[in-house]
């Protein structure tokens, strides 16, 4: 099996004229635009075709995220343990990062503008991980350089939000914040506003919205900046 | 009352057709040209796209001539324009019936002209030649050659899994 691309490649040398791809399959924009069109399904068969089309496929795939749990696990892989009695499944991080898969991560994280449901339920550990591999990386500030738009659920504690923070990049535009906790929305903000470093209220460009299941209406904040460096230092 | 104003195209091969300008404007190339030349009686060249191809989008800009201009919300990453990537309309699916050659001179030539409602009837047809297809079929299809190892293909399987059923 091993052999097979170096069987096709010799063949094409062999037999010529071979027929070639057309050059509108060369084209990343046309390319793109036809795959638009496929299903997240079809593009996963697409991304295994050639390189090429991969790139663009997997540009499309990882544009929007449902979480981030299959995406830190191509850095430190999943292992699904068991069902819990409610049914639902119970995965676990493997213990050991695996320090080799760490271009592959990154070639994933960079793809992603959005992520629907950021449930922060991964451990603490496996994110200073990662910050600590990105530290010694030049690959810049953020776990998701190209983030655009975080939907964070904040399930039971405040740890949840401060595991998020990581990955919020400078080009973030759009936070929405749900949260289950009975605290109020004012302590929420409070938190966020200590572990970003900067008020709320500062100008600047991202949209904050804040729900809470115990508050029928969003509450809606002015625009509010990303976090200074010094929030680095405090996580 | 006078006729409808006209232009002359000439393709790349040096073929010219004299089409109603309001066909040749469902081009936005073309459109553009036009406003910025001015009326002029000198044939507008089109030197990427050949006679046989700018004939068969001639045909789709006089069948379509009258309709109105593509709403600019038409994205197709929109999750719900995707699902309706097997809509063409009776017309424009027995219209983009052509070899696979053809097929992609259209999708090269309406991209080139900037006819976007063409792009797309392109470029869904292939989309729909692609649907439920492995690899290696697609591969056949279009000539592709694979430069993956069965590894890095099997490692590109398993880390995009979670997308299959979404």
């Amino acid at each position: 099996m091993a052999s097979e691309s170096v069987y096709q490649q010799a063949r094409s040398e062999h037999h010529s004229p071979v027929p070639r791809i057309h050059d509108a399959l060369t084209v990343p924009e046309l390319l793109a635009a036809i795959f638009s069109w496929l299903s997240r399904a079809d593009l996963t068969t697409v991304a295994r075709v050639s390189r090429r089309l991969s790139s663009i496929s997997l540009d499309i795939i990882w544009k929007t995220i449902p979480e981030l749990k299959y995406l830190i696990s191509t850095y430190r892989p999943l292992t699904q343990l068991g069902l819990t009695k409610e049914g639902a499944r119970v995965w676990k991080f493997w213990d050991t990062p695996d320090e080799g898969l760490w271009d592959v991560f990154w070639a994933y994280a960079r793809r992603v503008r959005a992520v629907e449901a950021c449930n922060g339920l991964y451990t603490l550990e496996v994110i200073d991980d990662l910050i600590s591999r990105l530290e010694r990386s030049s690959c810049g500030p953020s776990l998701l350089p190209n983030l655009r738009s975080l939907s964070l659920r904040v399930l039971t504690d405040d740890r949840h939000l401060i595991e998020a923070l990581p990955i919020i990049p400078a080009g973030l535009r759009t936070l929405q914040v749900s949260t289950e906790l009975n605290v109020s929305p004012s302590t929420v903000q409070r938190l966020l506003e200590y572990f970003t470093g900067i008020p709320l209220t500062t100008i600047g460009e991202v949209e904050f919205e804040l729900f809470n299941v115990n508050v029928p209406q969003p509450v809606h904040f002015p625009p509010y900046k990303r976090r200074s460096s010094a929030a680095w230092e405090l996580l | 009352m006078s006729a409808a104003p006209q232009v002359t195209l000439e393709s790349s091969d040096g073929e010219k057709f004299k089409v109603d300008k309001e066909v040749a404007e469902r081009s936005v190339l073309i459109k553009n040209m036009i406003e910025d030349v001015g009326e002029s009686d000198n044939p507008i060249p089109l030197p990427n796209v050949n006679a046989s191809v700018l004939k068969k989008v001639l045909e789709y800009c006089e069948h379509h001539r009258g309709d109105p201009l593509p709403a600019a919300d038409a994205d197709p990453s929109n999750d719900d324009n995707r699902k309706r990537a097997t809509e063409i309309s009776d017309w424009d699916q027995k219209f983009i019936q052509v070899d696979q050659e053809m097929l992609f001179e259209i999708i090269l030539a309406a991209n080139y002209m900037d006819i976007k409602p063409l792009l797309d009837v392109g470029c869904k047809t292939v989309a729909n030649m692609i649907k439920g297809k492995t690899p290696e079929e697609i591969r056949k299809l279009f000539n592709i050659v694979n430069d993956f190892t069965p590894e890095e293909e099997a490692q590109i399987k398993k880390e995009n899994e979670w997308a299959e059923d979404r």
